[in-house]
Parts: structure tokens; sequence; C-alpha cells
């Protein structure tokens, strides 16, 4: 916002942003387009964009005049600058899905995938109709016949489970209502606990549910949206029928990996290729042109049949670290707002600090377990399998003190997991055996050789 | 009235500087092209958005970009994964920032309280990102030049781009190492009248930001543009200067050429010459069995432009024709390379007889031209177009364009000129507030101009010094002006110093290939020392300094000893008597003692004095 002082001076003249001024300041006039003022600008600077299409601010002091410039603004717009302005011509609301394609729906709920930016303000706004993704990624006409919808925009780090079973809800009524597919559009650096929670609630799956987002935004030439939109298109309509995310698979513009939502991670803040599969294989590897190779055997096929949404979930559910010198006192902060299930994340085989240790956490644990709270072990190194027999520790941990080992579960799964489980049943026998049980892939039997980092990934 | 002011010459320069500072613009990159082999590549494609559309239609662009990749050597400590772009910038180098200020401030800039970085649209591939972080620091400002201000009307910090590595079809190869080294971009005003005044601008510019301190040095760290305009003309950008000589060339032909076009334009009005839109003729029936190997085997096109003959053979400047231009064209916009035209010495081509044929079926009259393209029909009809679009821009004048500089000093046809580059906020990076207090601070501690300094040297060297004007001029241009004072500290004579710090190396570097830059002050010292003591003669220099230069750790005691020292009187005696026995017809000769002179001081090469051959001579040839 700009500041009071200036607020004013423009409300008494009539401008607002995107009108022509004059700034006149120390004897030199500066002319151009008010701009909006957007954050970490200092408040007092008037920002123009000069006629040369570069922004400046200028500071309002003493004998600083701002008015209303007389002159015109050079030029026409061109047709093809409102292209460049991200104004759709008319001609453009010609430009149609085509009917005879295959139906996907398109949920948005957020991501820059899902937006576009007005290339005179910078300002970001939500891509909205089906011709504006369509000018930008005409290619998805020869794919699919989208329909686009948006339940809810929202920040990816501001969504919770509440945000996920609304999803579930509207992914469900686009599956059963005929659509082939469904793909969402979501921020990205918590579209893998979405992908989780949708492969639990989402039952009796027999379609694709592709979640994607872009890590480079859409504004710029690079962005990877364009692609990775394109290959969930060709995910969406094709014959895997899980919950997956469609991502770049290399740093290259070459292919994208579609990775099983309970097995996939976000692993970079900002590569293209962030989000790895982890302890298996991707389930496909997706080319823009539709090639597509299997790399994961272990799957559901295409069918039909209604989804089933079953999204119940106790959100009293935490995820905590375990780290050398951590206190385990926080459980008691926790159970004391009512929390009924944590997901540790425990360094190496599933180690938890025992009495040897100056904070030991085994002690609070088994109390705990015995008074009907669960306790699952995922492994902090994120790869691999937890363990609850190799060392007396472990066995200590998870046969005397009744945590449950989480398998080959990625924390991040494990919490959503749980949290599901305990929106069923309270038993803590019964929440022990869901647990353990797989129901959407997220525990695996075996763990192939080629499944750590890059080994494998990117043959 | 000169010419220049005649034909309503308008002229402004753009440059392009690489900054030398410790790191890249946005991330701690060394800033410098990698001498050792990339370690990976990674490649992309780009999508077309806004801006840079270069009056293509976006669904045209789009079209174009889907067939393209680009691909990009990593190189390990030149480039991140910022240059990658897989990581957003770090923040503004602000010693880069500090740079272009300080310029800013040197020209007389206005400098906006508040610098806003912006993303250029670049899809060409050479940003990873598909744009070029850049932002405007100045504006406003004057530079003074013999001949008056000269405004700047911009000075930019931004970020420069890969350099391309291989173009091949569909793909085009960069190196990620030259990606985010900071520029600054400096545009003038086109306040330029002459030829000249263009070049001293452009060289005025580079002192300016060479003024810094921080200038790169080196091949391709400067690019220099120039913008032509006559009256009636129209505005050309001419890229790619290499040099300031180049300069003057470039726009002199340039105005020929734009007034070549103009006059053209009058006698195609007068000749009431009418747009062409030329039916393709299918020929090849002709052409096929020619003696020429362009056409043999080959598809041939026709096209017949009536009343247009001489046209194509006209010179737009001293070196090149309409003919060349058109070829140009469709060279820049076709797939075929050329076209060949009545109007050239078609028995060069071997297709004289071919053209009469062509001319008869295609019933051409006297004053025609006939216009042939080889290749299959698609691309020769597309190229004929082309064609034929450039001879209907001859009626409107002279087209807007962007042109290539050409080592001639012609320029050819490069793309049309760019559109107003779509710009908006980089908003990964905050904007950036200039205090009064940073700004204050960079005055006090401005620079001074090279020009100044040099003119003090100029003046210490030529009055207190009493250095001729000429050898004063080469101590600064070779920036030898402190060695000239340790030396002439240390009691040297400054007559000699000033010799060999100037003709003296440059002899031995343009004649002898002596490697002068491994010299070191401390060479220079212990020469002169030598000479001082009497170990060696003023003629021995060039050959001990060469001997430095081979084997820079050694002593001047050993450089002597191996040869390079004065020779001792028995050795010297030797080759007097030896050169004496080898020439003895010169005895007899009145000019014999000059050219025997000649001879020993070839063969003692310097190592010892004149003075001493003459009288050894002498007395030997008295014997």
């Amino acid at each position: 916002m700009y500041s009071p002082a200036i607020r004013k001076i423009l409300k008494a003249k009539g401008i607002k942003a995107g009108d022509r001024i004059s700034v006149r300041k120390k004897g030199k006039t500066v002319e151009g387009l008010l701009m909006p003022k957007t954050g970490f600008s200092d408040p007092d600077s008037v920002v123009v964009k000069l006629d040369n299409g570069y922004n400046i601010g200028i500071r309002h002091e003493k004998g600083t005049l701002i008015s209303r410039s007389k002159k015109k603004e050079p030029g026409e717009i061109l047709e093809e600058e409102k292209f460049e302005m991200g104004k759709i011509r008319k001609s453009l609301l010609k430009v149609k899905f085509d009917p005879k394609k295959p139906k996907v729906t398109l949920l948005s709920v957020g991501g820059t995938i899902s937006s576009r930016v007005d290339y005179r303000t910078g300002g970001v706004y939500a891509l909205e109709t089906p011709q504006e993704l369509l000018h930008n990624i005409p290619e998805l006409a020869d794919i699919v016949n989208l329909k686009m919808r948006s339940p809810f925009t929202k920040m990816s780090e501001d969504m919770d489970h509440e945000d996920w079973q609304e999803l579930a809800k509207h992914v469900a009524r686009e599956l059963n209502s005929g659509k082939k597919g469904v793909i969402i559009t979501h921020g990205t650096d918590t579209l893998h606990y979405t992908a989780a929670a949708l492969s639990f609630f989402l039952g009796n799956l027999s379609k694709p549910v592709v979640l994607v987002g872009s890590q480079r935004s859409s504004d710029r030439g690079s962005s990877d949206a364009g692609m990775n939109l394109i290959c969930a298109s060709h995910v969406a309509t094709g014959k895997i029928a899980e919950v997956g995310t469609c991502m770049h698979g290399s740093t290259n513009d070459d292919y994208c990996h579609f990775i099983r939502g309970t097995k996939v991670r976000k692993m970079h803040t900002s590569r293209r290729d962030a989000f790895r599969p982890i302890n298996e294989s991707p389930l496909t590897r997706v080319w823009p042109d539709g090639k597509t190779e299997v790399m994961n055997r272990n799957h559901r096929t295409r069918g039909e049949g209604k989804v089933e949404v079953d999204a119940r979930f106790e959100p009293r559910v935490a995820l905590i670290k375990v780290y050398p010198g951590s206190d385990p006192d926080m459980i008691e902060y926790y159970v004391k707002k009512g929390y009924r299930g944590f997901v540790l994340e425990v360094p190496g085989l599933g180690h938890a600090p025992t009495k040897v240790a100056r904070k030991p956490w085994t002690e609070i644990i088994k109390k705990y377990t015995e008074k009907g709270i669960t306790f699952v072990c995922a492994p902090q190194t994120i790869y691999g399998r937890i363990n609850p027999n190799v060392y007396t520790n472990l066995r200590l941990l998870y046969h005397d003190a009744g945590a449950i080992p989480g398998e080959d579960m990625l924390p991040e799964t494990a919490y959503v997991k749980l949290g599901w489980v305990l929106g069923h049943t309270r038993d803590p026998k019964k929440v022990r055996e869901m647990m353990l049980t797989n129901y959407a892939g997220e525990i695996t039997r075996r763990t192939e050789m080629d499944t750590f980092s890059d080994e494998g990934l990117n043959e | 009235m000169n010419e220049y002011e005649k034909l309503g010459l308008k002229c402004g320069i753009e440059i392009h500087q690489q900054l030398d500072t410790e790191h890249k613009l946005f991330c701690n990159c060394a800033c410098r092209l990698s001498d050792s082999d990339p370690v990976s590549s990674f490649s992309r494609k780009l999508r077309p958005v806004a801006g840079e559309t270069g009056g293509i239609d976006p669904a045209a662009l789009h079209e174009i970009l889907k067939n393209k990749s680009f691909h990009y050597s990593v190189y390990p400590r030149e480039s991140c994964m910022v240059e990658g772009d897989e990581e957003p910038p770090h923040d503004l180098n602000m010693e880069g920032l500090d740079m272009a200020l300080t310029i800013g401030l040197l020209m007389d800039c206005s400098i906006p309280d508040e610098i806003h970085m912006m993303r250029k649209t670049v899809i060409d591939g050479s940003n990873t990102s598909g744009f070029q972080r850049t932002a405007i620091i100045g504006t406003g400002g004057k530079i003074k030049t013999s001949f008056g201000d000269v405004g700047i009307t911009n000075l930019c910090l931004e970020e420069e781009a890969c350099q391309i590595l291989k173009k091949e079809e569909g793909r085009v190869y960069y190196g990620l190492d030259r990606l985010g080294i900071p520029l600054v971009e400096i545009g003038t005003s086109p306040d330029i009248r002459t030829p000249e005044q263009a070049r001293e601008v452009a060289g005025k510019l580079g002192m300016i930001v060479r003024s810094t301190g921080k200038a790169k040095r080196g091949l391709g760290t400067i690019r220099q543009d120039i913008n032509v305009s006559i009256k009636g003309g129209a505005r050309v950008e001419i890229k790619g200067a290499q040099n300031l000589r180049m300069i003057p060339d470039l726009i002199r032909k340039e105005t020929e050429r734009q007034r070549s076009l103009l006059e053209i334009r009058k006698e195609l009005k007068k000749m009431k010459f009418r747009k062409v839109s030329p039916e393709v003729f299918h020929v090849s029936h002709i052409f096929r069995e020619s003696g020429s190997n362009i056409t043999r085997g080959k598809s041939t096109y026709a096209v017949l432009i009536p009343g247009f003959s001489g046209f194509l053979k006209r010179k737009i400047t001293p070196t090149r024709t309409l003919g060349n231009e058109i070829a140009n064209h469709v060279r820049a916009k076709s797939n075929l390379k050329g076209i060949i035209h009545s109007d050239e010495e078609l028995e060069s081509y071997r297709l004289s007889r071919e053209f009469d044929f062509l001319s008869e079926h295609l019933k051409a009259r006297k004053g025609d031209t006939l216009i042939i393209a080889v290749g299959d029909g698609e691309n020769a009809g597309k190229t004929m177009k082309v064609v034929a679009d450039r001879i209907n821009q001859l009626i409107e004048g002279v087209p807007e364009e962007t042109r290539r500089a050409l080592e001639n000093g012609d320029t050819e046809y490069m793309r049309p000129l760019p559109g107003a580059s779509r710009l908006y906020p980089e908003t990964d990076i905050p904007p950036i507030v200039i205090s009064k207090k940073m700004l204050d601070n960079i005055r006090k501690n401005l620079p001074e101009l090279i020009e100044d300094r040099h003119r003090k040297i100029k003046k210490y060297l030529t009055e207190k010094m009493k250095i001729g004007d000429e050898v004063s001029a080469q101590i600064i241009k070779f920036d030898k002006r402190e060695l000239f004072d340790k030396l002439i500290k240390s009691g040297y004579g400054k007559n000699i110093v000033a010799t060999t710090l100037t003709s003296t190396l440059r002899y031995l570097e343009r004649k002898e290939n002596v490697d002068v830059k491994k010299l070191k002050d401390t060479h220079f010292l212990e020469t002169f020392r030598a000479l001082k003591e009497g170990k060696i003669s003023k003629e021995a220099i060039p050959e001990i300094l060469k001997a430095f230069s081979e084997r820079p750790s050694e002593r001047i005691e050993d450089v002597i000893g191996k040869g390079g020292g004065a020779l001792s009187g028995d050795e010297l005696r030797k080759t007097v008597l030896k050169t004496i026995r080898e020439n003895e017809n010169l005895l007899k000769d009145p000019r014999g003692e000059k050219i025997l002179l000649g001879l020993v001081m070839k063969k003692v090469r310097g190592r010892a004095e004149a003075k001493k051959v003459i009288e050894l001579l002498r007395k030997e040839m008295g014997k």
C-alpha cells in the first residue's frame, strides 16, 4: 500500500493505478504510468512505469508534485501487445476444447501453474477460463477436453485436512460423472501431503487422479507448467488408476514422472525435478508427445466402478522430528491438548533416545501407549525401512514400549494415514492393524535395489 | 553545412560492457568464461509468453519454438543452480550496483530513489529462465564531447546472456559460464551528427566505464551497437561493431545505403513502378541440363519483374549491390541460400544460354529482370515471396530493421527491429532504496576519468620530463608511466628509459614475437642497472629483454653470461677479424668501413658498442 500521504494526494487528484502521471521533483519531471504498490517497496516511493517499460521508484518528499499527465500514451496498443499483456483477444474466444476428446476435469486449487501475470503491473491472477489455459498451452486441445473448476484457492502451505476432504469430494463427483480422469493444479510445497490424503480418501479408485504443479512461475518462457500439464493430460487419459504427482523427471525438458501419491516427496526447494519417488520407482515416465514407459508394475489399471469417498480424519495427530537432545515433554503438551496420535520421525533404523540419553523418549512412549495413544515411527532418513528387531533398543521401543514400526512409509504419508486411521477407530489394536495394512501402496513388501535417490531414476 | 548535415544524419550509440566484479550479478559464481571443459549439460525448450514476439504472430512463434531445443553446458566454478534456472536469484550484487551508480553520476544521470529490477522476456534460449533481469539505474544524463553534449537516455544494470557455442537445425548450444555476468548498458540520444563524432562518443563511453577500474577487458567484453537514420530514411540498428575503428565506416556506408535506397525509390516512382506479386514459374526443364552445378539435376523456379532491369546490380554502397541485399534477405528469411538474376554476369554461372531460353519462355522484354531460385516448389515459392516483398519495400523507402556489421564496413539484414520488449517486475528481488547518503558517499569517491588522468600524465611527461609528444603518448597508451617513474627514480637516463619502454618493446613484440607481457619491473630495473654499471651496452638491451621474457626467473648475470652480455675484448676482436676476412673485397671499397660496421653489429647483436667496433675495424683495416 502507498503511504497515507500519497494515497491522499492520489485520491484528491482522482488518480489510480494505471493512469498516466507526471512526477516533478527537484526540477526534473518523470512521465509514466502509476504502478500499484507491492510489498517490500518503500510506501513513500511512487512507482512509475516509464515509456521504455522500466519501473522506477520516486520518493515523495516536500516539494514533489504528482499530477495527471496531459500527454497521451505513446502509440496504440497492438493486438499482439494485448496477448503480451495477458489480455485475451476476441479471436481467442474461438479457441475451444474439442468435444470429441476424452473428458477430463481440471480442479484448480492454487499454485503458480494455475495463474497468470499481468505483465503491466506484475500482479498475479488466477487463470479462469479454458480459453486462457489453451491460449498458453494449445497442445492440450489435442489430448483432452478439459472442464475447469476451482473449488477453492489456497497457498499450499496454508492447507489442512479440511481442504483435502473438500477436494476429495470434488474429485469423486467428477470421476463419478463420467470423466476419464481428474487433474488437480496445486502449489508444490505440500503437494505430496495432498496426494497422500487423496490416496487414502478415494476408495475404489479406478481412474487416474493427477496432481500437478510448477516449480517455475508460469509467466516465464522456461516454466515447467506447460510440459507438466501436457504430460498430466496424457496420464489423466491413460491406463494407470492411481493418485499421483506428475512433474519433471529431470532438469531437462524431456519427460515427467507420474509418482504414486503415497510414495512421493518434494526433495528440493526449487528444482524442476524436486518430486522423487521414495523407496520405489515412479509408476510411469511420460513424454509430452504421449509416449509412456511403465516403470513400476505395481499399480491398478483403469476400470469402471464408482469412487467411494472415505475422508474421515482425526486432526489431533502430530508429526514430530526426534533428534539428539529433543525434549519428550512436548508429548505431554500435545496430549494435554487432546492429541491422539504421533508420527515420530526417527533416525536410523527407527531409534528413539533410550534411558541412556539425558532426555529419553522410550518411557514416555510406553506410558502413553498404555493409555491408548498411538505412536508410529517413520524414517528420518526418508529412504529405507523401519526395523523393529535388529538392535536391542529397537526391540525395546517396538516390542516393549509399543511403538508401531511404520515399515517403509514416508513420515509425511504416515502422518496423513494416521489421521485417517484415527478418524475411523480409537481401538489401539485396530489402529495398529490398519497402520500396518497396505491400502494405497504406502507400504511395500519389497524394496528394489535401484530405488535410492538418483540410482535408476534417470536411466 | 557538411554533407552529413545535409542528409540529416542522426546517430545514437548503445554499448554493453561487462563488469569485472568478484562474482556474478545474482549469484556467487566467478565472472569469467571457463577454461575447463563442461562437466555436464542439460536441455530445455521455451514456450512463448509475453513479450519479444518480435512482430511475429504468437501462434507462429509457438510453432517455431516447438521445434527448437536449447542445450546448456555446465561449468563447475562458473555456473550454479541459479544459471540453471533451478534456484531463485540471490540478492543483487552490491558491488555491481555501486559501479553502475558511479557511472551514472559520472554521466550526470538522474538516479531513481528506488531501483526496481525487471524481467525482460528473451526467448532465443540465451537466458535459461526465458528472461533477462535488468534495472534502470540512471536517466537523463549527458557526456561532454568535442562537438557538444550528447544526452544519455538510459543507464541500465543487467545480466549477460549465455554465449552461443554451436547452432544446428532445431538446436542451439549455449555455455552457462557467461550467463549472469554483470553488464552496464548505456544508451545515448540520437545527438550524434557525423561518423567521426560517433567514434568519439563510443570511445568516450568505454573510457568512462573503464575509469571505474572494474570494466572487464578482452574480446567480447564490450558490445557496441549504433542507430543510424537519415532524413527520409529510417532508423536502422547496427549490431556488433567490433572496434572503434569500424564505427565511422559503418555509419558512412549505412548513410550511403539509405541514400541509395531513397534514390531508387525516386526512380521507381518516376517509372511508375507498381508493387509486384509475380507468378512463380516452374522452369526446371530449362535449367536441369545446364553446365552449372547449381541447377543441374535440380528443380528451378523463376519470376519476372517487369521494368526492373539494372536495379539489382546497382551499388547501394561502394561495396554492396541491391542484389546482395535481396540475397541476404533470402538467406535470412527463407530456407534457400540465394538467387540468381539477369543483372549478373551469367556466363560466370554458365547459365547465360539458359537465361536466354528463359527470357524467351517467359516472353520477357528488354528492361525486365529475371530471377531464379533453386529448390523444391514450396521453398522456392517462399523465397520468391521474400524477394517480391523486399522489392516492393523499395517503393516505400528504407525499412526499419536490425542489421549486422560486416568486416568491410557494410551491414547485412539480421531481423526486424524488435518491438518494445515486455518488461515486468522481477518479484524475486525486492526493490532497492537508493538513499541520499549512499549517493553522497559515491559522489565523494568518484574515480578520476581516465582521459583526465592521461592528460595529467601527458603534461608531466612533456612539460616536466621533457619527453617528446609521440613517446609520451606511447608511454600513456601502454600504461608504462609508473614503470617510467620507477626507472627514472633509480637514476637511469630518461630518454633511454622512454625509448626502451616504447619503441623497443613494440619492436620486440611485433618483429621478434617476444611475449613482452612476461617482463616484470625487476627485469627492467636489473637491465638498466647493468647498463649503468657498464656490464652491457645499450644496444644489448633488446637482446637482454628478449632473454628475460623467455626465462623470466633468471638473474641478469646468467642472462649476460649465456651470451646476453657484452663481448669481451678478445671475442670482439675475433669477430671483427672474421668479418673482415669474409669480406676482403670491401677493404678497397670507400664505404667498406660503414658496411663492415653494419655486418659486425648484426653479428654481435648489440653486445658491443658501435664506438668500440669502429675502433677495432680501423685498427685491423689499417693493417
